[in-house]
């Protein structure tokens, strides 16, 4: 049996008088990487925000490791070894990939210029880049920059990636999920939003279907790949 | 016509009063860049650091010790209005901290006219600053070489530690996106009591260099918060560079237009404003609409 590193159970979440998330349950097992799917406005951002605490559940609770975090502030949940690599990447466009980095080591212990260059040695293509703008890079690029970013500081035991694939050229995709692969296999366990849901499940190995915020399906990713009606009812993929 | 004596005087003076309003204007940018709070009591921590001058200077009979002190207090003042009033409302409508902030420059204000009375004060210049340079037919006050030579040093520390330093990153990284720098692991409301009180000093230390040159006097706090914020506005909101460069730029076209018409200064600065926004809306440092 796995041993369970991010639980979340039952959790509602509102934005302001709105209800998004209802009584939504998810469960990361340490080392997997589960995917969460679903349609435009089905909360999975939602989601992510609520396990980061950047929008606070209003009922539920979410464990890591076993430690209720919700009602936390953010940056104590970053402390707690989970890193989120939001949307449209979000990275700090008048710094420069060096200090977008640094930002990111300064709240981790230990030596830092170790973890930068094996964060350069991880993304050559940012180790090109040190000196230039962050927001002068390509998607694919502040894309790899984001990742990176959330991997410097504390240690980094599950990530929170919500759409690390939006926008970016088939190619690049390509890319991105290689990555992803390889930081798996490194130890990182994934939790994977993504609308691309044939990206997602081909890399997951458990899948959550989200609908107008509730948890509709969970199933193993490889079952509901092939699972011509689920996909089209669910993900509307054909 | 305008002699070489007269411009270079100008300019000087431009510069000092430049760098004295990048003083004031570099606390207001910085608080609403990290905390998207439009301090409207940043003008009345600048007269409180005047008058805390004045009581200092007289009753330690120093002016030095005034130039520290007197900072000092304004920045437990603006700490504690960050503590008390600031922090309940974070994530509320802008309009709140507005409201607020202007209420508490009223009621400073209120206070001060209590307290020192409604007439003008001053801080004794000391005797080693005081007098005139004479340089051919330019003469140009020692104090006021002092003001100019203090804030720039100031100023320029500072814009090497917000180039340099991880504090400067954070700063200038929570100005873009605090939400994103508090998901990074920092705890950012530490770094928003930092920020007040840093720039409550700052706005302290203008007041007492200003409040030994011009008059100490209850209406100079609103004074200097217009023009402060012309010059955030010019700047780029939430920029320190900005705000450096535009408290120059307004400085020195203050000066040079109090050559042409010394009544027109103030229309004179509003139309830079009018016409830096015209052409670029975010200011001349403010994010672009894609960043
Ligand atoms: N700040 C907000 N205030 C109010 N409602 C919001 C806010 N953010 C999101 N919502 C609403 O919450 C619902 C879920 O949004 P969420 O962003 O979580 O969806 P999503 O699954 O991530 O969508 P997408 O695939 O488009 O990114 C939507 O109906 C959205 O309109
Ligand atoms: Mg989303």
């Amino acid at each position: 049996m796995a041993e369970e590193l991010l639980s979340v159970s039952s959790i509602n979440t509102h934005y302001g008088q709105s209800h998004v998330l209802f009584d939504v349950s998810l469960s990361v097992d340490r080392g997997g990487i589960v995917a969460l799917v679903g349609r435009n406005g089905a909360g999975k951002t939602t989601t992510l925000r609520s396990i980061m605490c950047l929008t606070p559940v209003t009922s539920g609770t979410i464990t890591m490791n076993d430690e209720e975090i919700q009602g936390l502030q953010p940056h104590a949940v970053r402390k707690r070894g989970i890193s989120w690599v939001p949307e449209g990447r979000r990275v700090f466009g008048d710094l420069t990939v060096e200090e977008n980095l640094r930002l990111a080591a300064h709240t981790g212990e230990g030596d830092k210029r170790a973890g930068f260059e094996e964060i350069y040695d991880r993304f050559p293509r940012l180790d090109e880049r040190r000196t230039q703008k962050a927001g002068t890079m390509s998607g694919g690029e502040q894309q790899m920059l984001a990742i990176a970013r959330g991997l410097l500081g504390p240690e980094t035991d599950l990530l929170l990636l919500d759409e690390p694939s939006e926008g970016l050229a088939p190619q690049i995709v390509e890319d991105v999920k290689d990555i992803i692969r390889d930081l798996n296999d490194d130890g990182v366990t994934i939790l994977l939003v993504e609308q691309n849901a044939e990206m997602a499940l081909d890399l997951a190995d458990l899948a959550y279907v989200l609908e107008t915020g509730e948890v509709v399906h969970d199933a193993p990713a490889s079952e509901l790949l092939s699972d011509r009606s689920a996909m089209e009812t669910y993900l509307g993929v054909k | 016509m305008v002699d070489a004596t007269t411009l270079i005087r100008a300019t000087l003076l431009g510069l000092q009063l430049g760098m004295t309003l990048a003083l004031v204007a570099a606390g207001l940018t910085l608080i609403f860049g990290m905390l998207d709070v439009i301090n409207f009591a940043h003008g009345a921590l600048y007269m409180l650091g005047a008058y805390f001058g004045v009581t200092v200077a007289t009753e330690l009979g120093s002016f030095w010790l005034a130039l520290v002190i007197a900072p000092l207090l304004v920045a437990v003042v603006g700490g504690a209005i960050e503590i008390l009033s600031l922090r309940p409302l974070y994530g509320r409508n802008p309009l709140y901290h507005i409201l607020l902030t202007f209420g508490i420059a009223i009621m400073t204000q209120g206070l001060v006219v209590e307290i020192w009375g409604a007439q003008s004060l001053r801080i004794q210049v000391p005797d080693a600053l005081s007098g005139t340079l004479t340089y051919g037919s330019l003469s140009y006050p020692v104090y006021w070489m002092f003001v100019l030579a203090v804030s720039t040093v100031l100023i320029g520390a500072i814009w090497l530690a917000i180039s340099r330093s991880d504090i400067g990153i954070i700063i200038r990284a929570s100005a873009h996106d605090t939400e994103m720098v508090d998901a990074l692991g920092f705890d950012v409301s530490r770094v928003f009591t930092g920020v007040v009180v840093f720039g409550a000093a700052l706005a302290g230390v203008a007041g007492v260099l200003l409040g030994a040159s011009r008059s100490v006097n209850p209406g100079m706090g609103f004074g200097v918060i217009i023009q402060a914020f012309v010059i955030v506005v010019i700047g780029g909101l939430g920029s320190f560079r900005g705000a450096v460069f535009s408290a120059l730029l307004i400085g020195l076209v203050t000066a040079y237009g109090a050559l042409i018409a010394p009544s027109l200064t103030d229309l004179f600065m509003f139309a830079l404003m009018a016409v830096v926004l015209i052409i670029k809306p975010s200011g001349l440092f403010g994010a672009t609409e894609a960043a």
